[in-house]
């Protein structure tokens, strides 16, 4: 990714909340992040991280009680805050596509598979139903379904749950988007079909150039997709950088924690392993200071109090919000 | 040595008659299943879903009766208990359920609930009783603070953890845990896990351990059984299994997961095509044929038997010996690209 390419995507301190009876609660607390033209960001984290509500808050798809209370998201230039429920609505599908987890949710179960396809497309564009007929099915042929013309005619609870994810994403690519969002989308897949549909999105991202977010709990996954990843915790980001480097070298406690609690194929059998303790804070009891400190192994007094910024810290592009990083720094004297 | 299998199945097939268009079909959720298990080990059970690893726990918890075969804890032929043998059934074997939100009655306070089996079973009077709660919770980590919370009060944790000791109340040969972790965020799930594996060294239990994550039971269980469309295609010690598989199904499962400890730029290269066949359709011959990279003729024709390949190890196809031989050579083609 060289350093002159302007970012597809800008998001800058956003910030979503939820009002609910019991109080204020920071989903997406402050987070500003780019998304590159040709690249997949991964953003990972536990459920209650806030990476779906992130996701979702590009597009603008947050609900009542849910509520983008500051921040800028420029897509090309554009800060889709400013703009009309109208205007984001050309946007959605056009320029930026979403793929969710469960594909039987984002499908209509009472339409067929074609219907829902020749609707998406002619609400943006004024073309006949065949025409419509004709991109749906040379998008299904795209995302590798097979004999897309009778498939057309099935109803989305005919075909199996990697077929749907299919149809989802030739949804999602039938007007050309230039930045695709996918929250969890091989979530809810079996490990052999997730592995076909991770491939999927990677072959058709080259393809067809468009951007990816990809959201998701499982860091393997991650590795595999994403070009660089953001971590996040309590509606927090944590840490970011390459995806490489990062699995490699993480800098911040709970990216390092993390990676260790996760079994891997090379995980010692014969020792415990590492979890992290205690459990995530509820969101309306955010402790001061650094939101991991009360589960850090690492952590120091003023990690209590000081509430870390996300600084930029050795290798290009990465940036950690610790106030301990896990690297020697020259400046620095680790206790 | 019989008597050191406390569950031993034998060519146990569970059908569930499904009404089509036309008549009725059955759907063969478990094909013929042989399994034994020993006395005090940890055996996970692997597979996507519809392979059958759920009615499997079923039938053995006695919630479904089989079809046809035989199922066998402790040398009794489950299928013909006397009423009494029944009523004492869930005293040997248990289970723990997936969703520890699902698992616990929403009104009935924590030391209610650890208390219910004891109070069924009429084991020891009411302090006996209340002692032995603290025990439970004490042995899964838990305060005995949290006796009188609800299970909303708890974080999915401690609800496993709850349920976990619910089902030791009875002191149980063996525990069925079908998915105990999935539901669990990663730092939970690594709690969770290192407290099973706590609790089986202090107390000995058979643990079946029901999971779709390889890398969970790598890690946990020292045998695994694999499942492919309701019949175990692959048995044998973890560590063998795991590095070397015997079955082309076990091979492309391995190669399918996404592991972030992979080596850096060793790309996955052998991927399983299309999907697990509807069971209401099983293929002829090897069941996993159609997705078979390294499928023949007879393949199609002939059901391989489980059978033992060497080293405590089975498998049921037909060129069982050779798929060590194609493992390595993908493990090659990875370093080098």
């Amino acid at each position: 990714m060289s350093e002159q390419t302007q970012p597809r995507l800008a998001v800058r301190n956003l910030t979503t909340v939820f009002h609910t009876r019991a109080g204020r609660f920071v989903a997406v607390d402050d987070i500003s992040f780019d998304v590159y033209p040709g690249e997949c960001l991964g953003i990972v984290g536990e459920s209650g991280s806030g990476k779906s509500v992130a996701a979702l808050s590009i597009m603008g798809l947050v609900d009542y009680p849910g509520q983008i209370e500051a921040g800028r998201i420029e897509y090309a230039g554009t800060d889709l805050r400013t703009l009309s429920e109208n205007q984001l609505r050309r946007v959605r599908g056009e320029e930026i596509g979403i793929i969710f987890q469960d594909p039987q949710t984002s499908l209509n179960p009472l339409f067929t598979v074609g219907t829902q396809l020749v609707d998406v497309v002619r609400a943006h564009r004024k073309i006949s139903k065949s025409e419509a007929a004709a991109l749906a099915i040379e998008k299904m042929k795209l995302v590798g379904i097979s004999a897309p013309e009778s498939r057309m005619k099935s109803y989305p609870w005919e075909l199996s749950g990697g077929q749907r994810q299919r149809i989802a994403i030739a949804m999602a690519l039938l007007l050309g988007p230039k930045l695709i969002i996918a929250d969890e989308p091989t979530t809810a897949l079996d490990v052999s079909i997730q592995a076909q549909i991770v491939d999927l999105l990677i072959s058709l991202k080259n393809e067809l150039d468009f951007s990816l977010i990809f959201v998701s709990h499982d860091l393997g996954v991650i590795q595999n997709v994403a070009n660089r990843v953001m971590v996040m915790y309590a509606g927090r980001m944590m840490e970011t950088g390459e995806v490489g480097s990062l699995f490699r070298d993480p800098y911040h406690p709970y990216t390092a924690a993390l990676l260790a609690s996760a079994p891997t194929l090379r995980t010692n059998r014969s020792e415990p392993l590492q979890a992290i303790d205690g459990r995530l804070p509820s969101p309306g009891k955010l402790p001061p200071g650094c939101v991991f400190a009360p589960r850090c192994q690492y952590v120091q007094e003023d990690c209590r109090v000081r509430q870390p910024l996300l600084e930029s810290i050795g290798d290009a592009g990465r940036r950690v919000a610790c106030i301990h990083p896990l690297i020697a720094l020259p400046d620095e004297v680790h206790v | 040595m019989a008597a050191e299998h406390v569950v031993v199945i034998e060519d146990l097939v569970k059908e569930y008659p499904v009404r089509g268009a036309d008549d009725t079909v059955q759907l063969v959720a478990l094909d013929a299943v042989n399994l034994s298990v020993e006395r005090g080990e940890i055996l996970g059970i692997m597979g996507e879903s519809g392979c059958g690893k759920s009615t499997l726990a079923k039938v053995l918890l006695r919630l479904e009766p089989p079809t046809s075969g035989r199922v066998e804890v402790d040398s009794e032929d489950i299928a013909r208990l006397t009423k009494s043998q029944a009523r004492e059934y869930p005293r040997k074997v248990q289970m723990v359920f997936q969703d520890p939100y699902a698992a616990l009655a929403p009104r009935m306070r924590v030391g209610a609930a650890l208390e219910e089996p004891l109070a069924i079973h009429q084991i020891g009077d009411k302090p006996q009783r209340r002692q032995r709660v603290e025990e439970l919770l004490a042995l899964v980590g838990l305060d005995k603070s949290l006796a009188g919370r609800y299970p909303h009060q708890l974080s999915g944790g401690q609800r496993q953890r709850v349920n976990i000791a619910r089902a030791l109340a009875l002191d149980p040969e063996v525990l069925v845990l079908d998915e105990p972790v999935s539901a669990l965020d990663v730092s939970v799930q690594a709690q969770v896990l290192n407290l099973l594996r706590e609790v089986h060294q202090r107390l000995g239990v058979t643990y079946l351990f029901i999971s779709h994550d390889l890398r969970v039971v790598r890690y946990l269980c020292e045998r695994v059984g694999v499942m492919y469309l309701g019949s175990i295609v692959e048995d044998g010690p973890s560590e063998a299994v795991f590095a070397s598989p015997m079955h082309p199904y076990t091979l492309a499962l391995l190669h399918s997961i996404p592991d972030h400890q992979a080596a850096e730029g060793g790309t996955v290269s052998f991927r399983l095509k299309g999907e697990v066949p509807n069971p209401i359709d099983r293929p002829t011959g090897c069941a996993f044929h159609p997705r078979c990279p390294m499928a023949q003729a007879i393949c199609t024709l002939q059901r391989p038997p489980l059978r033992p390949v060497g080293g405590k190890r089975f498998s049921a196809c037909h060129f069982a010996e050779d798929v060590p031989e194609l493992g390595r050579q993908l493990a090659q083609e990875a370093t080098v690209s």
